[in-house]
């Protein structure tokens, strides 16, 4: 590749390394600083919902049923005369757990499968293809009715349908990372040079893949998050009382023409969730990408 | 070309087995004996008696297994226990339902998301491109069932331009049909709609940087044929192998869609036999879902090679096999 | 093959048959980027006259693609170009779009480097050649169907007819620049461009290709510019030179002067730094060898083999790409291993370094048996031999520091920790001359050259008995090849390891090697002492590929050219 297309300089490496670069292009770009400062935000929130609540979500008052937003009640109150601020910190934690067990379950399963699918291509490849194939042929809301109908609705079994439904995404970008830099020739280099498989994958392969994970993972949280929502919204998910957002959102529903801030706030917050975590996936993307090209 | 679909087609066969080992390890693990929960509200012991005969509950496994796959090969998935209808007969009354939702959704999402794809990456950098970018992300963020529950509320209570819910059959009214479909179909259609855009404008940035567009700009083609031929033909191919993966997300949005505006399709009736736990009803609707699955997803492979002559041609082989070219 | 140009306007003063058709007049061109305008080229002056070769060389970065392809207004949209180029006496830079895109394609047209992926994967080939006819000449369908398959047999390319349906991926690499060629040709142009045209192909398949460029000059009197780094293929189709170095000409001239009398010293550096097949001739016997006997017995091979490969074969799947190879490297000894692509060189160098199980035969390193050793047994045994790669852009981890890249085989042999690694390390940075500031540096952050550098320094650092090495030099510019090389020849006499060397590049071979070994189509067709392979050649393989192979000397290319044709 020694010769220049266009005289502009020619770029080095496949990736460059430094994640400082990227950090600061990352702080540089406004909307990924937006996201950045808006996840860790409600993630603060989430976190700290037991100190942030101006009520116990759980308290009912039957005086204050389906009040308008007020000072006393910024979000208004429910059905129950809850208050929607309270419900909507408590409501924000459950919906960022599940989505953050999702994750967790998809990275846990799909990092070494992926990996492996993608360094023993012989063997392991047609096995993990048959199995994402087999993940795939469920949409969520599907395995989520089956595990419902098996194991009963609940918070964990919505985290873990969300999670297995990412689990074949997660394993296709760590299946495309590690065969692309498998045939890069440091890979080579690395087994010539006297490293086994174990320590190929670990300090050649899985460092270079990081960025791709992480980004994957950026962008699996909102996905998660909407999921839950989802499962929730049909009684599929958490179960009331335990508030989120999905929760509030189901059980607010038969009263939306006369209350629709009890559909409006929650919803809105899903929004600015998701939203924030798309923009910083977004940006991290753009940052960690060598080629600097918006994709 | 014949030995590329015969190897699809073999793959398709081995998925949809495998998916059929893991809806009957599913049905399996359900609470409860499977005879006394098809006996429905009266377990008579003769009726439990017969049906696990004649399911052949009293085989082994594995026969089992095979008894049970006969029964989903034939389309046999027995009775609702709510209704007592044949569980077959129900999902060909809701099936219609759910394929027009999501092919007019599919529609829209298609129409759009091509559409500002294109745009955005011939404008890369521009504010065109910053507006579509930016409503693809608002889109991806909105959960589809809520922006349908404010589209309720705007065009139906606020409004009333539109029916809040019900559904209009086809045969009865067109009109009528089409206004019941317009808003589900666009709630469930935008944000693949925000997908397919994203795709677009990506793979169509690649391709506009490819050599063999610089060489139609060389040969002297005008913009418009060198993005709509040239370039729009190539990242066609990756925007198709998406829309394949998209499919699973757009099934489960039919599910939430169809709960909001009450739309008697399969995904309500799936929801429903949940809380009624109505399993021959859940069982064959995954099996039926997942069946689907497989099929458009085969399709859409099929389609592929029509659109990327690379496929249907196969040559010598390539990748790890052939020795990395020397300068 | 005369057409009528209706854009031609009678009101320009019609220039004589020998005026220039191209001019570049004080031709600057600047790229804006995040941090301010970059300039690429400045100063550019010269002309093109009708059925004139005229070769712009220079290295990577010297901005001689900018320059051409500015005339057809073909740079990215963030390119300014300032001065004037006209056609013909009509200013180029001064056309709007639509009337540049009559122009391009049609007056002045372009080939491309890649013909990989030069055509569209999506379209025949015979549905892309007639998109230019129908567009520039308004030509009806079954016309330009007619002209493409009759322009398709000008290029010389077999069975017209079913090339026409057929899509590129089902051509080969010089059939698809063929069709190119055809392409760029189509509506008659004045001006060919062509960029790099054989850089991506075969010495022999290049030898085809100037041919025809040659050929179509004759008989079409197209004028050419050709943009290249190759001062071989220079020699042997340029009229004239313009030499380019950092944006800006610095000599220009008659091929015969600037090839054999450069005026500028960097032209002349430049061509110090071409390996010139047969002129090492004479000087690889007097390099003092530790143990280069010039015949030996299999029978009583004392020391054992350096690498030693018995009828090796490799398959893939039904495909064939090794049959039968058997090869010796003794101690102290450079094999060169010469081959076009495909011809199986890069997999027997892999088998060789145990990176590949060949499907049969043995692989002998330092007289033990590696065949079809599993991993872990064979990882010990790999301090004994070690690769370097093509590509400097991959053959480091780009996560990994340059000191922690030389120190993996170090750790992975666990020779040495703590300070005796760094300090190790040092000394190895230190005989490839770069300094220990290097250490800490990443892969992104070093010139090619500084790369192959450090691949050098890590794939020696167990003082191995074996060294392959897999093209090293091919993706380098010439000077920086001949530092290479250089280094590489100082490294080897001093430690002796005996090497590998696999090339497609005789010239290279030449200078290194003291036995020569060609491949063709997964076999040896002929070895022996590097001299004899290169200087009397027997196979009639070896005599094409060292006829193909053009020399920067154009009246010894002319006289071998026509050798060739004569033979």
């Amino acid at each position: 590749m020694s010769v220049d297309a266009t005289g502009a300089p020619v770029a080095g490496g496949p990736l460059p390394a430094v994640r400082g670069r990227a950090v600061r292009r990352l702080l540089r770009d406004p909307a990924g600083l937006a996201g950045l400062v808006l996840v860790a935000g409600f993630t603060a929130a989430a976190l700290l919902a037991p100190v942030l609540a101006p009520q116990d979500p759980a308290a009912v008052d039957f005086e204050q049923v389906m009040g308008r937003p007020a000072p006393s009640a910024p979000l208004g109150t429910d059905e129950l005369g809850r208050d929607q601020l309270s419900r909507v910190l408590y409501g924000l934690r459950s919906s960022l757990t599940v989505a953050a067990l999702a994750v967790l379950l998809a990275v846990v399963v799909a990092v070494p499968l992926g990996l492996l699918a993608g360094y023993y291509r012989r063997w392991v490849d047609p096995v993990v293809s048959r199995l994402t194939d087999v993940l795939l042929a469920f949409p969520f809301l599907v395995l989520a009715v089956g595990l419902a109908a098996i194991l009963g609705p609940s918070l964990l079994n919505a985290a873990i349908a969300v999670g297995v439904a990412q689990i074949p995404t997660v394993i296709r970008v760590m299946r495309a990372e590690t065969l692309r830099l498998s045939a890069e020739s440091f890979v080579d280099g690395a087994i010539a040079a006297g490293a086994g498989d174990a320590a190929v994958l670990a300090r050649h392969v899985l460092p270079n893949a990081a960025n791709a994970l992480l980004v994957q993972v950026t962008v699996g949280i909102p996905a998660a998050v909407i999921g839950e929502a989802m499962l929730s919204f049909l009684g599929l998910g958490v179960q009331p009382p335990t508030p989120s957002l999905g929760v509030m959102l189901s059980s607010a529903q038969p009263f939306f023409a006369q209350a629709p801030w009890l559909v409006v706030f929650p919803g809105l917050v899903i929004v600015a969730v998701t939203l924030a975590f798309n923009l910083l996936g977004d940006a991290l993307r753009d940052a960690l990408d060598p080629k600097g090209v918006r994709r | 070309m014949g030995r590329y679909l015969l190897g699809r087609l073999a793959q398709s066969v081995l998925t949809l087995l495998l998916v059929s080992v893991v809806v009957f390890a599913g049905v399996r693990a359900m609470p409860g004996d499977p005879a006394l929960l098809l006996a429905g509200d009266d377990p008579d012991p003769a009726t439990v008696a017969g049906i696990r005969e004649r399911l052949g509950l009293d085989q082994p496994l594995p026969v089992q297994y095979l008894l049970w796959l006969a029964r989903m090969a034939r389309l046999d998935f027995g009775e609702s226990v709510r209704t007592g209808l044949p569980v077959a007969d129900t999902i060909w009354t809701r099936i219609p339902v759910t394929l027009e939702l999501a092919a007019l959704s599919l529609l829209v999402a298609a129409l759009i998301g091509i559409a500002t794809g294109v745009v955005a990456a011939v404008r890369q950098g521009r504010p065109a491109d910053w507006a579509a970018n930016s409503a693809a992300l608002l889109g991806m963020s909105i959960p589809n069932f809520w922006m349908g529950l404010m589209g309720v509320l705007l065009f139906a209570v606020v409004l009333g331009w539109l029916p809040a819910s019900g559904f209009v059959p086809l045969t009865e009214s067109p009109a009528g049909n089409l206004a019941s479909m317009v808003m589900p179909a666009t709630v469930l259609g935008t944000g693949l709609a925000a997908v397919i855009m994203r795709q677009t404008r990506s793979s169509m940035i690649e391709v506009l940087g490819a050599d063999y567009v610089r060489t139609a700009r060389a040969k002297g083609m005008p913009p418009h044929r060198v993005v709509l031929v040239h370039a729009l033909r190539n990242s066609l191919i990756t925007v198709l192998t998406i829309l394949g993966l998209q499919l699973g997300g757009l099934i489960s949005g039919a599910v939430v869609t169809e709960q909001i505006f009450v739309l008697p399709g399969f995904g309500r009736l799936m929801v429903e036999s949940v809380f009624t736990r109505d399993f021959p009803v859940i069982q064959a609707a995954v099996m039926v879902t997942a069946a689907g699955y497989i099929l458009v997803n085969l399709a859409v492979d099929l389609l592929y090679s029509v659109v990327d002559p690379r496929i249907r041609v196969r040559s010598a082989p390539s990748g790890r096999g052939a020795e990395r070219g020397a300068r | 093959m005369t057409t009528t140009r209706p854009s031609e306007g009678d009101g320009a003063a019609a220039p004589g048959p020998d005026a220039p058709v191209l001019r570049f007049t004080d031709v600057s061109v600047r790229f804006a980027t995040g941090g301010g305008e970059v300039r690429a080229t400045s100063g550019i002056t010269f002309d093109v006259r009708p059925a004139e070769v005229v070769a712009v060389v220079g290295e990577s970065g010297s901005g001689k693609s900018v320059s051409a392809l500015s005339s057809i207004g073909l740079l990215p949209r963030t390119g300014r170009v300032d001065g004037s180029i006209t056609l013909d006496g009509r200013e180029l830079l001064d056309l709007d779009e639509r009337r540049m895109r009559s122009v391009r394609g049609n007056d002045v047209a372009v080939v491309f480097q890649e013909p990989m992926t030069a055509l569209n994967p999506v379209f025949t080939v015979g549905w892309q050649l007639a998109e230019v006819l129908r567009r520039h000449l308004g030509m009806t369908r079954p016309a330009a169907r007619d002209r493409a398959r009759e322009l398709l047999e000008l290029v010389g390319i077999p069975d017209a007819r079913r090339a026409l349906r057929a899509y590129p991926h089902q051509l080969s690499g010089g059939q698809r620049q063929r069709v190119v060629i055809a392409m760029a040709v189509a509506c008659d142009p004045k001006v060919l461009i062509a960029d790099e045209p054989t850089t991506a192909l075969d010495v022999t398949v290049q030898a085809e290709i100037l041919d025809l460029l040659r050929d179509l000059r004759d008989r079409l009197r197209t004028a050419i510019v050709l943009i290249t780094h190759d001062m071989g293929v220079v020699a042997d189709l340029a009229d004239r030179v313009v030499v380019m170095y950092r944006g800006e000409i610095v000599e220009q001239g008659d091929v015969r002067q600037v090839l054999t009398e450069p005026r500028h010293p960097y032209t002349a550096r430049l061509l110090a730094a071409v390996p010139h097949l047969g002129r090492a001739a004479g000087r690889a016997p007097d390099r003092a060898r530790p143990a280069a006997g010039p015949e030996r017995d299999g029978a009583q091979a004392d020391p054992p083999a350096a690498l030693e490969l018995r009828d090796l074969v490799v398959e893939y799947g039904a495909v064939r790409a090794v049959r039968g190879v058997s090869l010796r490297v003794d101690p102290g000894e450079v094999l060169g291993l010469v081959g076009e692509s495909g011809s199986g060189k890069s997999t027997v160098g892999r088998c060789a370094a145990a990176l590949q199980h060949p499907t049969s035969g043995t692989v002998h390193i330092a007289g033990r048996d590696v065949t079809g050793l599993p991993a872990r047994r064979l990882r010990p045994l790999r301090r004994d031999f070690s690769i370097v790669f093509q590509d400097p852009a991959s053959s480091l981890d780009p996560r990994m520091t340059v000191g922690d890249s030389v120190a993996e085989p170090l750790r992975m042999h666990r020779v040495c920790r703590g300070r005796a690694l760094a300090g190790r390390v040092a000394e190895l940075l230190d005989s490839v001359a770069l300094g220990a500031g290097m250490r800490d540096r990443y892969p992104h952050e070093l010139s090619g050259g500084q790369r192959q550098r450090v691949s050098i320094a890590r794939a020696l650092a167990l003082e191995p008995r074996l060294l392959i090495a897999d093209e090293p030099t091919s993706a380098l510019d010439v000077s920086v090849q001949a530092e290479i090389l250089d280094l590489f020849l100082d490294l080897q006499r001093r430690l002796g390891f005996g090497c590998l060397f696999i090339s497609h590049d005789l010239a290279v071979v030449e200078l290194l090697a003291d036995r020569v070994a060609v491949m063709r189509g997964g076999e040896i067709v002929e070895s022996g002492p590097a001299s004899r392979v290169l200087g009397e050649p027997d196979h009639p393989y070896t005599r094409a590929l060292l006829a193909a192979a053009p020399v920067p000397d154009p009246d010894r290319q002319r006289a071998r050219r026509l050798a060739r044709a004569a033979g």
